[in-house]
């Protein structure tokens, strides 16, 4: 892979506007794009086999399908997959299933912009170094 | 399940089982090191899944089969220390829902346990091990972690974290670094130890003692992929200097351990029973209706046979006493005398049939070890259980209604009795308070003694509080005796839960007890000094000779039906009477329930044509099988009655219990309802 071609991320988040925010600051950051959004676990799972996504931030209370079960059937198809869930405050006790599932780490609500930078930076730029 | 022998023989198992499985919680509290007592309940919990799944108990078997698998895992990863206590209470539910069914079981009824139960259980177990895993450090001892440290190509590190302020999740956080390092190594210890690591007081710092084959980038690699995290810094150990802080940390957090639940007992139990003494007893008996089976000292007896046993002999009394009539009647001297001596051996064979009714104490006594062991857990107290005489043996009628009563008087000691250690120690007293169950015999009654060396009762504050509610002004208060302030201490409602701090929390409930020990016949006595203590005494008669009974109206006559027979009553709609095949039937709901019209049963009548002056339908049930209506002209009070084993031979009919006289002087019979319901139905059955 090489060195400058875009992360690509998928976003789940049955709130539009938490989707269209993830973007907005996402499309500040130059070496990633979005490739996908999902507003529930269903469509997050057919889109991530379809797309195969760098990386997942996965809301957790979704319709549908939640993101805690989702997270589990995308590790199934990928063992390496990067899931990072996005969580509302207070979902301590969802946010620690969803990471024993297998979820790599974990933001909350209300984020700022710096934090998802932080977050791509550290868990997409690491993922090089794990494959060394 | 196919026979009633494979019910027994189920039930028996099952016992077994559940006693073998609470001598192994115990264990746990004892060596909480040791991994044969989590061994042990793995295999009981296992034969216990086959056990019940075999006796179409799926539920159960489910239910059984969680404790199993968890406790598969805890063989290999073994059970955090901060973690036990929960986990032991686990295991004493499970135990509580065990002995439900089993109790069930023998009253005839096989249903499972709620398949509600089986998913409790099994989330509990699934945060359980959420809560756990956490942190999870498997508990190696320091060789064990010098071993794997002096292996080759291993490196020792101190990793100090510390995180953002802004991180809120800790828990989760905690969970994600723990899991990224073990993935590269293994974690030996940390300070603060691990079981506070994840408490909210957690401060944003703190030390990992890391073993890994990586080196400092690699390690930090791992690490710089987490978020929240300020600060890292990796030290690279010396083995030995590892070992030497991982030594140290562990020691200072054996002591610093802040609640020593499982290596200082804090409920000692002590049995001071001196066994031998009654050694020659004829037998003992299985309790059936209490929770616990009895320690058998010598053969389990199945308690039906006993009471057949006891009615049959009923009956040879009672055929008896016809003969010495008739004898009397013939005047024959030679019969007579002989017949006479049978006299002693009928007293004697009624002497150990009564016997055979009697348990010994221990039987319910052993429960409250368990009882005082969680009051103690939650209430934070320190202290010693001492039993005394758990060989006396008591009716066991009577010992089951002396359970509530206990247990309350049990949790009060604890509760309100028995002070804080620190409270202890600042009145130059032991840490351990003590509470003694002291159990005696004299003259025909049980003593059952409750003594606590606790903070006692404060007089002065039952005497403030009956100037309070109005009872006398104060300058009569002060010469109130302590004997006139214990019968306000037992006054109904004389405390309220609001000031339940009053007499050290002690007047509540205690009306209840002693209305409960008036009510086997006996006597309540209150002794107390403040701080030195309090000591509760329950005189009860050695068997039951005391029924409460309701009593009824019919023509002219009273007649009395034991209130624990009644299960409603109702007045008499003459609508509701159906006929059927020459009986009648009352409709109650659903049900149809035979009528009995006492006149006419009792012969009081010749046959009961009129209903206009019936006025009282009594419901009175056996089982859920056998039940039946009574009808009676008027309900009265309800009163006391003194009923003495095998006094059926005064009257003719087995009909009735006996008699009482009311506190009018009138003479009063007490009617066995359920013997009546049973003749009644057998009629019915030969009827047919």
């Amino acid at each position: 892979m090489p060195e400058n071609k875009k992360k690509r991320i998928l976003i789940v988040d049955d709130a539009a506007f938490t989707r269209n925010m993830l973007k907005n600051i996402i499309a500040n950051i130059e070496q990633i794009e979005v490739i996908g959004e999902a507003s529930n676990g269903v469509e997050a799972i057919s889109l991530y086999k379809k797309l195969s996504p760098d990386l997942v931030t996965m809301d957790l209370v979704m319709p549908e399908k939640g993101g805690i079960e989702a997270t589990e059937e995308i590790l199934k198809i990928n063992p390496k997959a990067l899931i990072v869930v996005v969580s509302a405050l207070g979902q301590e006790a969802l946010v620690l299933e969803a990471a024993k599932k297998g979820a790599k780490d974990f933001i909350q609500k209300p984020f700022k912009s710096e934090q998802i930078l932080e977050v791509m930076d550290r868990i997409l730029k690491n993922k090089k170094t794990e494959k060394k | 399940m196919s026979s009633k022998e494979d019910i027994k023989l189920f039930i028996s198992e099952s016992e077994d089982l559940i006693q073998k499985t609470e001598e192994e919680i115990f264990k746990i509290e004892e060596k909480p090191d040791d991994v044969k007592p989590i061994q042990g309940l793995f295999f009981t919990f296992h034969t216990l899944k086959g056990l019940t799944a075999m006796a179409g108990f799926e539920n159960l078997s489910k239910f059984c089969h969680h404790f199993e698998s968890f406790l598969d895992n805890a063989k290999e990863k073994r059970i955090p220390m901060s973690k036990r206590s929960d986990f032991v209470d686990m295991l004493f539910e499970s135990l509580d829902v065990l002995r439900n069914v089993i109790k069930r079981v023998k009253t005839g009824d096989m249903s499972d346990i709620d398949a509600t139960f089986v998913q409790d259980i099994k989330d509990s177990f699934e945060s359980f091990e959420n809560e756990y895993d956490i942190t999870f450090i498997q508990t190696l001892s320091i060789d064990e972690i010098s071993q794997i440290a002096n292996q080759k190509q291993k490196k020792t590190y101190k990793i100090y974290i510390r995180l953002e302020e802004t991180c809120v999740f800790k828990k989760v956080r905690l969970f994600i670094i723990f899991r990224a390092l073990n993935e590269n190594g293994k974690i030996c210890w940390t300070n603060p130890a691990p079981e506070t690591l994840e408490k909210a007081t957690l401060k944003n710092e703190f030390e990992i003692f890391f073993i890994s084959t990586k080196n400092k980038s690699e390690i930090s690699h791992v690490i710089d992929e987490i978020l929240e995290i300020e600060t890292v810094v990796i030290t690279l150990l010396k083995t030995d200097d590892f070992i030497k802080f991982v030594r140290e940390l562990k020691e200072k957090w054996e002591i610093e351990r802040p609640k020593p639940i499982y290596n200082e007992p804090e409920v000692e139990i002590i049995d001071q029973t001196d066994d031998h003494l009654e050694e020659d007893r004829v037998s003992q008996i299985v309790d059936d209706f209490s929770d616990e089976t009895v320690k058998i000292t010598n053969v389990k007896v199945n308690i039906e046979y006993i009471e057949e046993l006891m009615n049959y002999f009923g009956e040879l009394v009672v055929m008896k006493n016809h003969i010495s009539q008739l004898l009397k009647e013939k005047q024959d001297r030679t019969i007579s005398r002989l017949f006479d001596q049978m006299d002693k051996p009928f007293l004697d064979i009624q002497e150990i049939l009564f016997r055979l009714k009697l348990v010994r104490v221990e039987s319910t006594f052993r429960k409250y070890k368990r009882l005082v062991r969680d009051v103690a857990n939650e209430t934070g107290k320190k202290l010693k259980l001492v039993l005394e005489g758990t060989n006396v043996e008591i009716d066991r009628k009577i010992l089951e209604e002396l359970n509530s009563p206990l247990v309350h008087l049990i949790r009060n000691a604890i509760y309100h009795g028995i002070e804080l250690p620190r409270e202890r120690v600042k009145k130059m007293k032991s840490e351990f308070g003590t509470l003694k169950l002291k159990t005696f015999r004299r003259a025909g009654s049980i003593y059952i003694e409750v003594i606590d060396d606790g903070s006692g009762i404060d007089y002065d504050n039952v005497r403030s509080k009956v100037v309070k509610k109005g009872y006398y002004d104060e300058t009569e208060a002060t010469t109130l005796d302590v004997e006139t302030l214990h019968k306000f201490i037992l006054q109904p409602g004389f405390t309220t839960l609001s000031e339940a701090d009053l007499l050290s929390g002690r007047g509540m409930g205690l009306a209840i007890v002693a209305e409960k020990i008036k009510e086997l016949g006996g006597d309540f006595i209150i002794q107390s000094e403040k701080d030195v203590g309090t000591k509760f005494t329950l005189i009860v008669p050695f068997t039951r000779a005391i029924l409460r009974a309701q009593l009824f109206q019919i023509n002219d006559d009273l007649f009395a039906i034991p209130t624990e027979n009644i299960k409603q009553i109702y007045f008499f709609n003459p609508n509701l009477v159906e006929f059927e095949d020459n009986e009648q039937f009352y409709r109650i709901g659903s049900r149809k329930v035979p009528i009995i019209y006492l006149d006419e049963y009792l012969e009081m009548v010749e046959k009961s044509t009129s209903n206009s002056h019936k006025r009282i339908a009594i419901w009175c049930q056996r089982d859920e099988e056998i039940s039946a209506i009574f009808i009676a002209d008027k309900q009265l009070q309800q009163l006391d009655v003194v009923v003495k084993p095998f006094k059926s031979n005064y009257s003719d009919s087995r009909d009735i219990l006996g008699s009482t006289i009311t506190g009018e002087g009138a003479i009063c019979l007490i009617i066995d309802v359920l013997n009546i319901m049973s003749t009644k139905q057998s009629e019915n059955i030969i009827s047919i």
